[in-house]
């Protein structure tokens, strides 16, 4: 036969490719011609410092040649980031640093694979990043990271002494709630709407107002062209957790069960059953969007509420997420409006849950993890840690904050920061991560931190600040009690398989509109809800066990 | 037989046919108003995207009917994806479109056309070889990974060649022509050589230019594949300058109906205007394009394809 | 001389006995005078033989345990325990389905319909108006999905969407991106809309071949429209269907990503889940490129079985037609 002479080729191929190897450019050097430290980085969205402005270039610059480094920037596109990042791991090529979440299914191989620099090797010479590590508790950390400082968690928040922050907040239209309130709007219910701001707010106040912002004409136009809480599709069901926490529950979360004296997921306890058809509930009444398991993204979810379609959304608070949405709401036609922004959207307050207090879990303060590549020299490796320990010092922080000296700022009369980048389209002075300005630089400063410090400059000051205040108070959020305790590496796959078979029934759930009555449907989520138990326990009562196992292992106990 | 059935025609003056001629007109009008319909509706979601692109998404939102009609023209989905220092700067991507998809559609055809010229040749040794040679890389490949490797060994990783030199070939392309070529009159070929012109010329200058058809239609077919091609940029191309615009369109398409946007990173707000003159930008020039190619379609397809 | 050489080779073949030295200087010489036709094909084999010969070798990742420190060659064989794990998972089995399933209602729907468009182009007298109707039909076939889903997005807006308002006022509420049912007739409608104008081009080809006298002869004969589409063009168009149905039967397990990868979210991985957006999802998504693999090769080797059994049935067909 021919497969023969393929074979031969194939062998003939072989033999030459190694020479073709040595005719590309590719080259695994640490220093470039310059003699500069090529050092090679991947992170989400990196287009951004790829496509510089001409401030972003001069602090990108800036820190090239403090370190004597080039940066080789790696773009992972917000949509196929994993795609990107997979293929350059698995090719061999990995970046020297590079930015991935804690739940990628190929990070327990990499482990294994011992490809991940452990950050402790090498960090008693570095205090910034000793203490950023140590708000996690270095033990936390290994645990949760299967045995070494696998990656430096990406903080949220801007360093503070608090433990956890929820950088998320409900945003809602006041506006439309004050009009409700004029109207003289009565829920079904028949209980009196509560302002979302008032400490007294609960569960089911939330629910009155959804309610309200769907039937009760809130932008007052005569039509019934509005619905209350837009949901995004993304993540599986993470971010219901704003509902979750009503009901005491996290994603992902594990709670104590006495009687069985072990821990026991969130996910089948009834307290969760109650969540789902409180949503499901929502859902049948036409209070959340109808898209909101298929082509609600979270951008078109901020649309929604920007376009002056749905009353409240959960969105980024930090600048300039959260300004970046204010904006767009100002200037946005449908959502015009004659009041100030303080008086249009604003941050609701955690809604008092089923238990009577206040929860809310969005997540741990930290958003990803830089992780390092282990076969890189120690040179490099201390390079790294030497950027990153700058930008964690006060000289680094102001620059990758506020740009540079002369150039983006002043010192003021006081010692205080004074833009130098002239006024934006609102009359108020800039700063750097005003979109004409360096906003990529957001990104580089992504490295250690994802924070970025709100000016008293900028006009949306107050309420910014409202936002980030809201859901921030530090008895109002809880952790989940296994949230650092890292499962068994076998398990990775399972609880990828688990976290579907939670998504798909739960939006089953709230879909469910086989039957004419309520007791007929819920007869249906009945159904739905046993048999989704008896899987989810059936796949993962093995993971289950290990995870007691681990958080014994870990002294985590009742 | 012609002749007979005109004079059928002619002498068939009977009521029968012409209840059948007319029966027939009738036919071809319902037949007509029909394909109107289809060409419609294979039209109108160009359509009702072209006008909505420029519309306010206020606008839009508040036009759900069937028919659209700008209340007021507005350019600015257009504006600020041309703007040139935005993330997509629609402009040099599409300059850069223009060169890789000319480059790869020259080179392209040029080794296609080379190979099925060579694989049509009659009473060649091993031609059953090389046949299977070639289809069998249509139905067993390696995978993404060992692909990724050998592009950065041959250091293409973040080079505009990356996504011309792999485009050499498509197979389905190559057996259209190769059946083009099977069925090329040999004894216009015998001709040639009893002039005393050599392979080369004949190919050159006999073959080719009664192949325009075939050349026209898998030109296209190629233009098509390279201008729509977004996949090998995304994970090749790290170049911002470099990137083709069916990149830039994916990413911008992706972003306001996203499957997977991560956590809320991204920043602006990619209204449906937006979105909808990038869906326009790169579409227009097919649209522009085709139709000129579109004589040669079914010359070139029904050739190559029928003896597939 | 061409055809010269060629009555050689020819008699060769038939097997009329030469000595096998004398035999073995004709092929070489037969090859020699053909030198021409190897030197053009030899660039598109050398490209061929680096970028898609070259990395077969990754095939092998389907028996081993992927190792990121040690690549493809280095890691471990661990047998077919990847294809156990594969087989193991329902999500496999409900891609391999879906593929199956969507791929037949595809060509259950496309197959006659491509027919009678083509047919119906054909009968259109005007010159002008078969040009503008195919510059239409054949349009779609040249957008990329991305775009197409771009615009099936819009139209099905819940709030701008022209289609989804136009069915809510016909009392149907829609929810193409969210009922699995609903999503395989968008796959099968969207692809019948994108492609079924090229389709007819094959046919197109096939009708102008039968000369308009037949037609006016079945006229005379007072046969009707329907009559002479059974019995003048459909057995011409016979040869042409049976290659259509034959490639798109080998193609039946598989395919389809770039459609469905741009239009689909978990909500309908039960029905609109494929074999490829599968692979692609826990293969590159997740990193474990062990099992893409598998997966990747499982349905290379279900495809090849599956054309070669259409094409033995087909050439049987034909055999009894003949």
């Amino acid at each position: 036969m021919k497969h023969g002479n393929k074979l031969t080729k194939l062998a003939l191929l072989s033999v030459f490719l190694p020479g073709l190897a040595a005719c590309g450019g590719f080259s695994n050097d640490d220093y470039g011609e310059d003699g500069r430290m090529n050092i090679s980085m991947c992170g989400i969205q990196f287009d951004s410092l790829q496509t510089q402005s001409a401030d972003t270039k001069l602090i990108v610059d800036y820190v090239q040649d403090k370190f004597n480094v080039n940066f080789d920037f790696i773009n992972m596109p917000a949509g196929n980031w994993k795609t990107v990042l997979n293929t350059y791991m698995a090719s061999g090529e990995i970046p020297d640093i590079f930015f991935h979440t804690r739940y990628e299914p190929a990070f327990t191989t990499w482990v294994e694979d011992q490809i991940l620099f452990d950050f402790s090797e090498m960090l008693g010479d570095y205090p910034n990043l000793t203490k950023a590590f140590d708000r996690y508790g270095v033990n936390t950390l290994k645990n949760y990271f299967n045995g070494g400082l696998y990656g430096y968690p990406v903080v949220m928040d801007d360093q503070s002494e608090d433990a956890i922050i929820n950088e998320h907040a409900m945003f809602y239209r006041r506006d439309w709630y004050q009009n409700l309130v004029n109207k003289g709007f009565t829920p079904t219910s028949g209980r009196a709407l509560v302002d979302p701001e008032d400490p007294s707010f609960n569960y089911l106040n939330f629910y009155d107002l959804v309610e309200g912002f769907t039937l009760g004409d809130p932008d007052g136009n005569g039509n019934n062209d509005t619905y209350g809480y837009a949901l995004p599709k993304e993540d599986g069901v993470y971010w219901w957790y704003p509902v979750l926490s009503m009901f005491g529950v996290v994603d992902r979360g594990w709670h104590y069960d006495e009687t069985g004296q072990k821990w026991l997921p969130d996910e089948i306890s009834d307290e969760m059953k109650e969540a789902v058809y409180y949503l499901a509930d929502m859902y049948d009444n036409g209070y959340i969007n109808a898209s909101y398991a298929t082509t609600c993204a979270f951008e078109v979810m901020k649309n929604e509420v920007v376009t002056g379609k749905a009353g409240m959304c959960c969105y980024n608070a930090s600048y300039p997420m959260g300004q970046g949405f204010l904006t767009l709401m100002d200037s946005n036609q449908a959502s015009k409006h004659d009041e100030t922004l303080s008086e249009c959207v604003r941050a609701m307050d955690v809604p008092t849950g089923t238990d009577g207090k206040k929860h809310m879990f969005g997540y741990g303060n930290f958003y990803g993890y830089q992780s390092i590549n282990n076969d890189i020299s120690d040179a490099k490796k201390r390079k790294i840690l030497d950027i990153m320990e700058w930008m964690l010092s006060e000289e680094g922080n102001t620059i990758m904050n506020y740009g540079l000296e002369g150039i983006h700022w002043k010192k003021g009369a006081s010692g205080e920061i004074v833009s130098l980048l002239g006024n934006n389209d609102d009359g108020y002075p800039k700063i750097l991560y005003d979109y004409d300005v360096a906003y990529g630089i957001y990104y580089l400063k992504g490295l250690v931190s994802w924070c970025t410090p709100i000016s008293p400059d900028i006009r949306y000051y107050d309420e910014q600040m409202q936002c980030l205040n809201a859901w921030s108070g530090e008895d109002e959020l809880f952790m989940d009690p296994l949230f650092y305790v890292a499962p068994p590496s076998e398990y990775s796959t399972t609880q990828g398989r688990l976290e579907n078979i939670k998504s798909k029934a739960f939006k089953k759930i709230v879909n469910a509109v086989s039957g004419e009555t309520a007791e007929e449907k819920r007869a249906t989520r009945d159904d739905i809800w046993s048999s989704y138990v008896a899987n989810f326990q059936d796949k993962g009562s093995a993971y289950f066990d290990a995870m007691n196992e681990a958080a014994k292992n870990a002294g985590i106990r009742q | 037989m012609e002749a007979m059935a005109r004079t059928n025609v002619k002498r068939g003056k009977t009521t029968s046919l012409r209840r059948t001629r007319l029966g027939r007109k009738v036919g071809r009008a319902i037949n007509s108003g029909l394909l109107f319909l289809v060409a419609m509706t294979m039209l109108y979601p160009f359509i009702q995207i072209f006008l909505k692109s420029f519309m306010t998404d206020t606008d839009i939102i508040n036009q759900g009917g069937f028919f659209v009609w700008p209340n007021t023209w507005q350019i600015e989905g257009y504006k600020s994806i041309f703007e040139a220092d935005s993330v997509y700067n629609v402009g040099h991507a599409f300059l850069i479109s223009v060169f890789v998809t000319a480059a790869t559609t020259i080179y392209q055809l040029t080794i296609t056309t080379l190979a099925a010229y060579g694989l049509s040749k009659r009473f060649l040794p091993g031609k059953k070889f090389f046949y299977a040679f070639f289809i069998f890389t249509m139905y067993f490949g390696g995978g993404l990974i060992p692909y990724f490797i050998l592009i950065r060994q041959l250091g293409l990783l973040n080079q505009i060649w990356v996504l011309i030199i792999p485009q050499f070939i498509s197979v389905p392309n190559l057996l259209v022509m190769k059946s083009f070529f099977d069925n090329f009159p040999s004894e216009v070929i015998e001709a040639a050589k009893v002039d005393g012109c050599s392979n080369w010329r004949t190919f050159i200058s006999i073959v080719l230019p009664l192949s325009k058809a075939v050349l026209a239609t898998i030109a296209l077919f190629i233009a098509v594949g390279v201008w729509n091609n977004w996949f090998t940029t995304m994970l090749f191309i790290q170049d911002p300058d470099l990137r083709p615009l069916a990149y830039v369109v994916q990413v911008i398409i992706d972003m306001s109906v996203g499957r997977n946007t991560q956590d809320g990173q991204t920043v602006q707000l990619i209204g449906k205007s937006i979105q909808y003159a990038a869906i326009i930008v790169s579409t227009v020039p097919i649209v522009l394009v085709y139709p000129f190619l579109q004589k040669y379609f079914e010359k070139g397809v029904m050739i190559g394809s029928i003896k597939g | 001389m061409k055809s010269f050489l060629g009555k050689k080779n020819q008699e060769s073949n038939n097997g009329v006995r030469i000595a096998p030295r004398s035999r073995a200087a004709k092929l070489g010489k037969n090859i020699w005078d053909n030198r021409f036709f190897y030197l053009i094909m030899i660039p598109a084999i050398i490209l061929l033989l680096i970028f898609a010969y070259e990395p077969m070798y990754g095939v092998i990742l389907a028996f081993k345990r992927y190792s990121f420190k040690l690549g493809i060659t280095g890691s471990p064989w661990v047998g077919f325990k990847n294809f156990n794990e594969l087989f193991e998972q329902e999500e496999f089995w409900n891609a391999f389905r879906n593929t199956f399933v969507i791929n037949l209602l595809k060509l259950v729907v496309s197959f006659p319909l491509t027919i009678i468009l083509a047919v119906q182009i054909n009968a259109i007298r005007s010159k002008v108006y078969k040009t503008f109707v195919q510059t239409c039909v054949y349009l779609p076939h040249f957008v990329s999905w991305v775009v197409v889903a771009g615009l099936i997005f819009s139209l099905f807006d819940e709030s701008s969407g022209p289609i989804y308002n136009f069915l809510l006022s016909l009392g149907i509420k829609t929810n193409v991106f969210g009922d699995g049912n609903q999503f395989v007739a968008l796959l099968v409608l969207s692809d019948l809309w994108k492609e079924v104008g090229w389709g007819t081009i094959i046919y197109l080809a096939a009708l102008s071949n039968i000369s308009t006298e037949y037609y006016e002869a079945a006229d005379v004969d007072g046969a009707n429209i329907v009559q002479q589409f059974f019995h003048i063009t459909l057995p011409e168009l016979l040869p042409t269907m049976s290659i259509v149905l034959l490639l798109r039967v080998g193609s039946l397990i598989g395919g389809g990503f770039d459609q469905i990868y741009n239009l689909y979210n978990s909500q309908v991985y039960d029905k609109g889940d494929v074999i490829d957006t599968y692979l692609y999802r826990i293969g590159i998504g997740d990193g474990n490129f062990a099992l893409g693999t598998a997966a990747g090769l499982f349905e290379s080797l279900a495809n090849l079985v599956l054309l070669i059994g259409a094409g033995v049935v087909i050439g049987r067909i034909k055999k009894k037609v003949e």
